[in-house]
């Protein structure tokens, strides 16, 4: 913190203290900025208030509550956390009460986890397309999940929006103890988080949303950038700030990825080109092999201390493992939790048992306190600790006993049958369990390009760079022989966030061949992105 | 942010008691009825200073009903509303309702002596937290009946210093660094006089040599006696409470300015450190009155609670403090078959209109009417003196009893009825059989009635309907005569009302015949009318002609209601 001096636009975005807005470019110091506001805000507060600090995932919100603590400063009762646990744990868990009948000890589920009879009262607009209007028509629906103890995951946006609207007692106390929101990402918002954030705006904290267009990836997943092109346009009530300058990659990285969005962006003339192509004769599997060498070497050309500070982004999770399949070097793949099957608080419960197996650093306390134990007696909570800690020092054979006694003292019951099969395959199964270790420093981290959102890598190897992956294409009827893109602009920004990760060299990879989701192996056709605009990338010839 | 009650079920020796509260009140009630109990009630939910072991529930915590049971578990309750603070709303997430009420429930079960700790919005809906954890910005200071201001002022020295230091502006505390350095040498230079006074270091000369002789280890090890090293801040620390009269020193007060000494630092420091837009205090004081002459217990209860912050508790056995509330504010505790309860509810409100004309009489008199077991109102000072001398002559003894006569000036019984009734305070009274002269009907054709005023007034007071005018002449003779003062009497008297024949003289004359013929001089109705003239003066004068043979018939009307009062005090 103390060596962040900030520039003249990151200054300004600091200073102003009004609701407003901040565009920040990939690169732009914008969590220096947001740790720096939150701590200029928080300094003022009486010490029973705070702010709200929203970041899209875990990681980026415990990087942000880890910067503005830096120093043992007090952020006094400020909330860091994601959208979800801001709705669940200050909206709909202490206030739905105050509105509605729920049962004894409410838990999160998804809506295709609840019970079918309860899943029948859902109306047949789907809930991903359901504005404030409809609420009504969720209402029976959601009243008696939560009088069977169901929160519905899906629902939770809705719901802390009809509970912050409906309970006084809501409204009193966010605005006795906030003075301020900070939503980071906001080109991912969705319509409730983007209508919260209206609301809280209008019980008079002030409101700062900070995001980029240029970055939204997840439309897929019903979040859109024009909730933030809304608070942009003039007239809204917010202040409008840009942070620009890229201080993160090469300048030569960060020309050409802007050049990708804008045909008339300057690009400085250099000398010292960090953005380059390499074209395999092959497909996935080549790469990898291909990498084995090129990674070694590139790291030494460009000083990178450790294999950690490298990352292969791909399009999508199978290229991810083709590549590492090949690539005969330490990795660590981020995949998909090998519980995706197993419904979600049993799924979370195990993740974090066998997290805490193989990570040192973690304890068996913020279990305890989410549990709700802390109603428990010395000797059943000295139990329960014990219990969660066996299954750290088990033998591997008691894996899944250590595991099962843990997780049904959490839940309270025993863990649903499929999921105890999850469990017993996951444990007889070394790589699965490799997932729950922590990522050792001399490992290559391969992702997807979507995983790789606000992290930032030395070098970058971008894969999946065809015609038909990135960008995607689609095939209207009548359009016979003509190239149409599917959502051509979020394909570009998913390409731009993956250029912009790398801090000094950007590879680019594309090959002859490629193998498709079928297992087919294609014609590779490179992408249309590549020399898009004219940018300009420096062919590797070895 | 206030209480608005609290409810103690099986707590002690309350069964099941529901006491409400005002911003400021007042509890009294006889000894061991339990005020100190209930306060406690109070500071297990909310008292910082007693830790999460005093809060433990003990044997004697569960009530014992009359029976010998002991209940098997007990709770107190407390409702706050208008919860406004901020920090208090912020910290009880989810607690407070839409209409600022919140609700603290403390649970303790005898099996095992636990307990638990619930809060909530409304009392469907409580919801076991695991600690007290609401105490940073919502919590009671408590000061204690037995208050020793020598070990307040050890514990809370440190504290007051500190709070002086902060209050400095910059300008004082350099001033006081460099007082402090200047003092610092001063120290320093009297430490090095204290060890060269000759005697001083001659003290050790022969242990250190015989400490040479034992071992040639000591030859360099010097042993002396020194002031230690005192630095300025243990100085300090050892300052203690002195006090002096116009410059010269003197000893520390006696009980009553200690007393007072301590209550004002108390207040003092409460004030200081009680951040209003951050945190609710609620502050309760035990009989505050200790050793303080009557004024200076006046003074204290207004100061007390028109300068503390918040709202207020105060326990009291002092009418000089009582005459500092309103009827309204009075939480008056009673034993009602063997558990204790609050009369009305507490805190009832009794108060009509009447009673704010009524308040620049609101005095010590009537304030000692809030303590006593019974009460007999009269309309004079006249009753008063010959009521007064009448429990003499026949051996009643109104203290003992406790008792209270007390003088309406006039009639206007209803206000002190009301008040009485809201308190559970029984009564009873006596008023003289007034019939007037009342001109009825529309202007220019009006008719002369004879208004039964004493008869109506005794009627209205037992909640009965009330007599028309008769037409005129009639007197308090008639209405003997035609049989309505008897039916009225009959009416009212089980309810502690009792009707004049005519009025206090003309009754005495009844009863008391041979006493007052040849009273100053004069035939029976001449003494009648001397008696009515300056009525006062005039019936000290006879009660003196009385002397111990003012005697009057047992079942007789003059002494029916100090009878009745006696016989309620009796059972309470």
């Amino acid at each position: 913190m103390a060596t962040f001096t900030a520039s003249v636009e990151q200054d300004q975005a600091i200073q102003c203290l009004i609701n407003m807005v901040v565009v920040a470019r990939p690169g732009s110091g914008k969590t220096s900025v947001l740790s720096r506001k939150v701590r200029n805000l928080v300094s003022k507060l009486r010490p029973y208030q705070g702010i709200i600090a929203i970041s899209f995932t875990n990681k980026a919100s415990d990087e942000l509550e880890h910067r503005c603590k830096d120093g043992a400063f007090d952020v006094k009762h400020s909330f860091f956390g994601t959208i979800d646990e801001f709705c669940l744990r200050e909206i709909i868990f202490p206030f739905s009460r105050q509105l509605t009948r729920v049962a004894g000890e409410a838990k999160t589920a998804k809506i295709i986890e609840l019970p079918e009879p309860l899943m029948r009262m859902l109306p047949p607009t789907p809930i991903q397309n359901a504005t404030v209007v409809d609420t009504v028509a969720f209402l029976p629906f959601l009243s008696e999940a939560l009088a069977q103890g169901y929160i519905p995951l899906e629902a939770v946006g809705m719901l802390a929006h009809y509970v912050i609207n409906h309970s006084l007692a809501c409204q009193k106390y966010l605005r006795a103890r906030y003075r301020a929101v900070f939503i980071d990402e906001y080109q991912d918002s969705g319509y409730f988080q983007h209508q919260l954030f209206l609301k809280l705006k209008d019980l008079n904290l002030t409101a700062v949303a900070v995001g980029d267009g240029d970055q939204s990836i997840y439309a897929f997943a019903h979040k859109d950038p024009r909730y933030l092109l809304r608070l942009t346009a003039p007239g809204s009530g917010f202040a409008h700030f840009a942070i620009s300058t890229n201080f993160r990659s090469h300048p030569s990285i960060s020309d050409y990825a802007l050049r990708l969005l804008d045909p008339s962006q300057p690009v400085a003339p250099t000398n010292d080109n960090r953005v380059f192509i390499k074209t395999i004769d092959g497909d996935q599997r080549a790469i990898g092999a291909w990498l084995a060498t090129a990674v070694p070497h590139l790291m030494g050309h460009f000083q990178v201390a450790s294999a950690d500070r490298v990352a292969i982004l791909c399009r999508h999770q199978r290229s991810a493992r083709l590549i590492a399949d090949h690539l005969r070097l330490a990795y660590h793949l981020v995949e998909e939790s090998p519980f995706e099957s197993v419904p979600s608080t049993e799924a979370r419960i195990f993740s974090d048992l066998l997290r805490l197996r193989y990570d040192l650093q973690l304890t068996a306390e913020p279990h305890i306190e989410r549990a709700g134990a802390l109603k428990l007696s010395r000797i059943e909570r000295r139990a329960l600790r014990q219990a969660i800690l066996r299954c750290r020092t088990c033998e591997e054979g008691d894996l899944v006993s250590s595991v099962m006694d843990a997780a049904t003292r959490l839940l309270g019951q025993p863990p649903p049958s499929d999921a105890v099969m999850a469990l017993v395959s996951v444990c007889g199964d070394a790589t699965k369990l490799r997932w729950f270790r922590r990522p050792c420093h001399d490992a290559i981290h391969i992702m997807t390009l979507h995983k790789a959102k606000g992290l930032e890598f030395d070098l970058v190897f971008h894969a999946d760079l065809y015609d038909h992956v990135i960008p995607t294409r689609v095939y209207p009827p009548g359009t016979f022989g003509q190239v149409v893109f599917e959502n051509e602009k979020q394909c570009l920004n998913l390409h731009y966030v993956g250029v912009t990760r790398a801090i000094k060299a950007c590879v680019l990879m594309t090959s002859t061949l490629r193998i498709n989701r079928q297992g087919e192996v294609k014609s590779g056709a490179t992408s249309q992105f590549i020399g898009r605009n004219g940018a300009s990338a420096i062919p590797i010839s070895w | 942010m206030k209480i608005d009650y609290v409810e103690l079920k099986q707590y002690r020796n309350f069964a099941d008691a529901h006491i409400n509260f005002a911003k400021n009140s007042l509890v009294i009630g006889s000894n061991d009825v339990g005020k100190t109990n209930m306060l406690y009630a109070l500071r297990l939910l909310l008292d910082k200073s007693l830790s999460e072991a005093d809060i433990e529930p003990s044997a004697r915590d569960f009530h014992c009903a009359q029976d010998g049971k002991q209940a098997n578990s007990f709770s107190i309750r407390i409702a706050f509303s208008e919860v406004t603070q901020d920090a208090v709303l912020s910290q009880l997430k989810g607690f407070v309702s839409a209409t600022g009420h919140f609700f603290l429930e403390f649970r303790a079960y005898r099996a095992d002596h636990s307990y638990e700790i619930a809060a909530g919005h409304d009392l469907a809906s409580m919801q076991v937290i695991p600690s007290r954890f609401y105490l940073k910005y919502l919590h009671l200071k408590y000061i204690h009946s037995q208050r020793d201001l020598v070990r307040y002022i050890r514990s809370e020295k440190r504290h007051l210093l500190r709070l002086a230091q902060d209050a400095r502006d910059q300008v004082q505390a350099d001033a006081d660094a460099k007082q402090l350095h200047a003092l610092g040498e001063l120290l320093a230079s009297v430490n090095d006089g204290v060890k060269n006074l000759h005697y001083v270091a001659e003290a050790t000369k022969d242990l250190n040599n015989e400490l040479r002789a034992l071992s040639h280890h000591h030859a360099g090890y010097n042993v002396s006696l020194d002031t230690g090293a005192i630095d300025i801040q243990q100085f300090i620390e050892q300052l203690e409470l002195g006090a002096s009269t116009n410059g010269s020193r003197v000893m520390l007060g006696g009980d009553g300015r200690n007393n007072q000494i301590l209550l004002a630092l108390w207040k003092a420091k409460s004030v200081l450190e009680h951040d209003q837009e951050s945190e609710v205090v609620i502050y309760c004081v035990e009989e505050p009155e200790a050793h303080l002459h009557p004024h200076q217990q006046r003074k204290l209860a207004s100061y007390l609670i028109s300068a503390l912050p918040g709202q207020t508790i105060v326990t009291s056995h002092s009418p000089q403090i009582a005459a500092s509330y309103q009827p309204n504010s009075v939480v008056r505790l009673l034993r009602d078959n063997g558990a204790s309860r609050a009369a009305s509810h507490g805190c009832s409100n009794c108060i009509n209109r009447a009673w704010t004309g009524l308040g620049y009489r609101i005095s010590i008199l009537p304030a000692e009417a809030f303590f006593a077991s019974a009460v007999m109102l009269v309309e004079g000072p006249s009753e008063m003196l010959l009521y007064a001398a009448l429990a003499r002559a026949h051996g009643l003894d109104l203290d003992q009893y406790n008792v209270s006569l007390l003088s309406v000036d006039g009639v206007s019984f209803e206000v002190y009825k009301c008040v009485l009734d809201a308190l559970e305070i029984p009564w009873s009274m006596r008023t003289d059989n007034d019939i007037s002269n009342i001109l009825t009907g529309p202007q220019g054709s009006q008719m002369v009635w004879r208004h039964v005023a004493g008869m109506n007034r005794a009627l209205a007071l037992a909640g009965l309907p009330r007599q028309p005018h008769r037409p005129v002449p009639y007197d308090q003779a008639a209405s003997l005569a035609d049989g309505s003062w008897q039916a009225v009497s009959a009416a009212v008297e089980p309810l502690g009302i009792f009707l004049s024949q005519i009025d206090l003289e003309n009754d005495i004359a009844t009863e008391l015949p041979t006493l007052l013929t040849g009273f100053n001089g004069h035939a029976l109705p001449q003494a009648v009318a001397y008696l009515q003239g300056k009525k006062a003066i005039r019936m000290q004068e006879f009660i003196v002609h009385c002397g111990a043979s003012l005697r009057v018939p047992p079942g007789g009307h003059l002494l029916k209601p100090l009878i009745h009062c006696m016989n309620a005090a009796a059972k309470a």
